[in-house]
């Protein structure tokens, strides 16, 4: 992905191993990537009105607040842009909890390459 | 050139086997793929973290299991627990990542002797990915002292 002026994306995650490595593949994509620690940081920054991102990767399984509830504020604070889940559960009543709260794409850990590419350029 | 292509055969015989003894998995290659000129340092930048952040979660692991089974806090077993599981299946440390699942079933049950076992289970292949992962990161730098290129593998 290639692009005159770099999107920018966040990466939500509290366990720092799965941060760097997501921040890579996003700044392997092209992206500027700043990086959070749990769920109530993101809302934080968006209620401080300091968030203006293109993308939000979330965890979804945080210990202060987890992705489903991060995202479903997000939402309400009329966040637009595009917001990918990844977790570990990988049954169909996780999975339509996730959705429910208003991701755009939900992944299963750990993050494929390839199937995130495939989702960043089909937009 | 003799010397290098023989590191480099030796590191692609190496990295291999770690695919082959289901050490490592495809997760691993791809972080590999990651790193070019603009992060040359990623996949090391990465290891090193997860080396420090398992031995602190090891570490946590150790003295929530070392009391009696009353006082076990089994919450704090699953927190660890799961965050290990999450960091060695993002590096590609299959047999780590099987060994908590394993863990899971265990602390679900209140297992403590179950637990007890998976915990040194975990540890050892902790170490010894730990120890493989050093190996190939010193071939690494035999090849680049040698003049050669890290060969990517497929």
């Amino acid at each position: 992905m290639t692009s005159a002026k770099r999107q920018s994306a966040l990466v939500v995650d509290d366990d720092p191993v799965t941060r760097i490595i997501t921040r890579g593949l996003l700044n392997y994509f092209g992206f500027e990537v700043s990086t959070l620690n749990d769920g109530i940081e993101v809302v934080n920054m968006y209620e401080a009105g300091k968030g203006h991102f293109d993308l939000i990767i979330t965890d979804m399984e945080m210990p202060v607040m987890n992705g489903i509830e991060a995202t479903k504020k997000l939402r309400s604070l009329g966040v637009g842009c595009k917001i990918i889940g990844v977790s570990s559960c990988d049954d169909e009543t996780s999975r339509r909890h996730f959705m429910e709260a208003g991701l755009d794409h939900l992944f299963y850990k750990p993050l494929n390459v390839t199937k995130l590419q495939s989702c960043l350029e089909n937009n | 050139m003799d010397i290098v292509n023989q590191l480099q055969r030796q590191y692609v015989d190496f990295l291999s086997s770690l695919y082959r003894e289901g050490l490592l998995d495809d997760q691993f290659l791809q972080i590999q793929k990651l790193q070019d000129e603009s992060n040359p340092d990623f996949v090391n930048e990465v290891v090193t973290l997860f080396f420090e952040d398992s031995e602190k979660l090891l570490h946590n692991l150790a003295i929530a299991l070392s009391v009696d089974q009353q006082h076990v806090d089994y919450q704090k077993v699953d927190a660890c627990v799961h965050q290990f599981k999450g960091s060695s299946s993002s590096i590609g440390a299959q047999r780590v990542r099987n060994i908590c699942v394993s863990f899971r079933t265990c602390y679900d049950a209140k297992n403590l002797e179950g637990c007890l076992r998976c915990l040194q289970q975990v540890k050892d292949e902790y170490y010894l990915v730990k120890n493989k992962l050093q190996t190939l990161f010193r071939l690494e730098q035999q090849i680049v002292a040698a003049g050669g290129a890290i060969p990517i593998m497929g």
